[in-house]
């Protein structure tokens, strides 16, 4: 039950890119189309709940001071097997999301999570945690992508909605990345924070 | 020369680092409230990129690729920046008491800023020289510096600006104007060819 | 667990050796498969840009001096035309690189884009822009650019539709295509062989 609670806090109440506003650069850099996002989310998730789990484990053997270096070099370890499963079995998928998945090292929501989180909560807590958190940065990420893919594009996940020649461009663009996270966050702080 | 200065031009203008790479947005939504603190960050942000990046390249062509191991990079990098960001506040606050006054609080800020890591990986994968790659990393720090300083001087106008609803205060309605600012800095796309 | 000295660098130590042996083993597992998907990315764009062929181009490739790299097809010991993978160096946004393949006739068969940065929507556009046969003033299959007449953008004279709001892609692209038909030509040319 509280394991429950906890996953559901991380996807909405604690949502990493709505409330916390945590993450930013991936959330802007690879969500040009809906595929690109979702597997960026799921990127992140699979390093997060991967790393909660193991800095939980860990958490009794690592002295208090060495801390956070302790807590990079699992991170790190755990970007690098999926940059290389990457590498192995999705190559066309690794190339178009790019530097983005080796800065999944720095993206602040891991070490976040195993501070204030991991560090002090047991394993299946922490995975519970990894998950709810990461599935919440997933949604957040399709999301976006949707958004910017349908109207600049005129498609949600390939699948045509209406013909590409009547999207507004600059929603795929830089730009628009700006402004659709801007105004889905006015909209999640209008409708979930503050419900007037 | 020429080289240099297309390298110099692009990283500031065509291919900002926030405005077109998406690096280092954490900082940029963070610390852009007032103009001072976006001068310091600035600042910091340079003098770690530079170095971070001489030192991480030296350790890719000296030790990783001499010993066959590149698949270890994201891990040696990230530390190597930890510790780098580390000594340098400590040699700072012995030696440079001014200059840690003015730039330390930003420094441990750095760790996470993933344009730091983002720099010092690109530059090996785009192949470049020593000389280069410095060249790079200062100017990309110079284009952050741009940006953060315009956005801040707009955010501090936004501060005082009435009648934006509740719900678009704060960060959404920064992320609208570094929209606006990211079409602007697209009219520079396309010059460095 | 305490903060001594030797519990630190004993707790950091076995860390990193434990997080280097996974990766080492990691690597071992992944190393073929990673080869595995580089070398079926390459036969891939062969058979998209070449038709039928029975030979490995990859054993009768020769690179010239510009780094460009012609790879000669054989079907049944009768030649087959040839792959040629060029870089565009004068894209919109950076350089660009693409696999062109030609007939024995010396006339373009097929092209692929292997890697590019081009805008999303305009210059990205041109790996189905130029290649589209329902769109002749377009497509630039089975047309032969030779040193006399290269291929142009209608633009410039030439006879080949830009991509909307592209041109300076399209002239990249097609300047590409001409250099890498004159790669073609000389690797055919008897001196070479």
């Amino acid at each position: 039950m509280k394991a429950l609670t906890i996953f559901l806090d991380g996807l909405i109440r604690r949502n990493p890119t709505f409330v916390l506003i945590l993450g930013m650069c991936p959330t802007l850099g690879t969500t040009s189309s809906a595929l690109t996002g979702f597997s960026m989310g799921l990127a992140t998730l699979f390093v997060l709940a991967l790393s909660n789990m193991a800095i939980s484990g860990l958490k009794s053997l690592v002295p208090e001071k060495v801390r956070i270096p302790a807590f990079i070099v699992v991170i790190a370890s755990f970007v690098t097997v999926l940059q290389m499963l990457m590498q192995a079995y999705l190559p066309a998928l690794n190339a178009t999301l790019g530097i983005f998945i080796p800065l999944i090292v720095v993206n602040c929501i891991l070490l976040g999570r195993a501070e204030a989180f991991a560090s002090k909560n047991s394993v299946g807590l922490s995975l519970a945690d990894g998950l709810g958190v990461g599935l919440g940065f997933t949604c957040a990420l399709t999301l976006l992508g949707c958004i910017r893919e349908l109207l600049g594009a005129g498609s949600i996940f390939g699948i045509e909605i209406f013909p590409e020649q009547y999207g507004a461009l600059v929603f795929v663009l830089a730009p628009g990345a700006f402004i659709v996270l801007g105004l889905l966050i006015a909209l999640f702080n209008r409708l979930i924070i503050k419900p007037e | 020369m020429l080289e240099y200065l297309t390298i110099i031009f692009t990283a500031i203008l065509v291919n900002n680092i926030v405005f077109a790479q998406f690096l280092g947005i954490c900082p940029f939504i963070g610390v852009s409230k007032n103009l001072e603190s976006a001068y310091g960050m600035g600042a910091a942000v340079a003098f770690v990129m530079a170095i971070a990046t001489a030192v991480t390249w030296l350790l890719q062509t000296y030790v990783l690729v001499p010993l066959g191991v590149e698949f270890v990079q994201t891990i040696a990098f990230i530390l190597v920046i930890a510790i780098l960001v580390q000594m340098l506040e400590i040699i700072m606050k012995k030696t440079a008491p001014g200059l840690y006054a003015a730039l330390g609080v930003y420094l441990p800020l750095i760790t996470t800023n993933c344009a730091v890591l983002g720099v010092a990986i690109m530059v090996t994968q785009k192949g470049m020289n020593f000389a280069q790659s410095i060249v790079y990393a200062v100017a990309t720090a110079a284009g952050f510096a741009l940006a953060l300083t315009i956005f801040a001087g707009i955010r501090t106008r936004l501060e005082l600006t009435e009648g934006i609803p509740q719900s678009m205060r704060g960060v959404p309605i920064a992320l609208i104007v570094a929209g606006l600012l990211a079409m602007a800095f697209m009219g520079f796309t396309g010059m460095g060819a | 667990m305490k903060s001594t000295l030797r519990n630190m660098c004993l707790s950091l130590g076995l860390l990193v050796t434990a997080s280097a042996a996974i990766l080492a083993g990691v690597k071992n597992l992944t190393d073929e498969p990673i080869a595995e998907a580089a070398r079926k990315a390459r036969l891939q764009a062969f058979t998209e840009v070449l038709g039928p062929f029975d030979n490995n181009p990859e054993d009768a490739s020769s690179v010239l001096a510009d780094g460009t790299t012609v790879y000669r097809a054989t079907l049944g010991n009768v030649p087959a035309g040839a792959a040629v993978e060029i870089t565009a160096p004068q894209g919109f946004s950076g350089p660009f690189s693409l696999m062109v393949g030609f007939a024995p006739d010396g006339s373009v068969k097929g092209y692929t884009v292997l890697a590019h940065s081009e805008t999303p929507g305009l210059g990205a556009k041109m790996g189905a822009w130029f290649s589209d046969p329902s769109r002749p003033s377009r497509s630039i299959i089975g047309r032969t650019p030779d040193s006399g007449s290269p291929l142009a953008v209608s633009k410039d004279g030439g006879e080949v539709d830009a991509i909307t709001g592209a041109t300076i892609t399209s002239r990249a692209f097609l300047q590409a295509i001409n250099k890498a038909a004159e790669a073609y030509r000389k690797t055919q040319s008897p001196t070479a062989e």
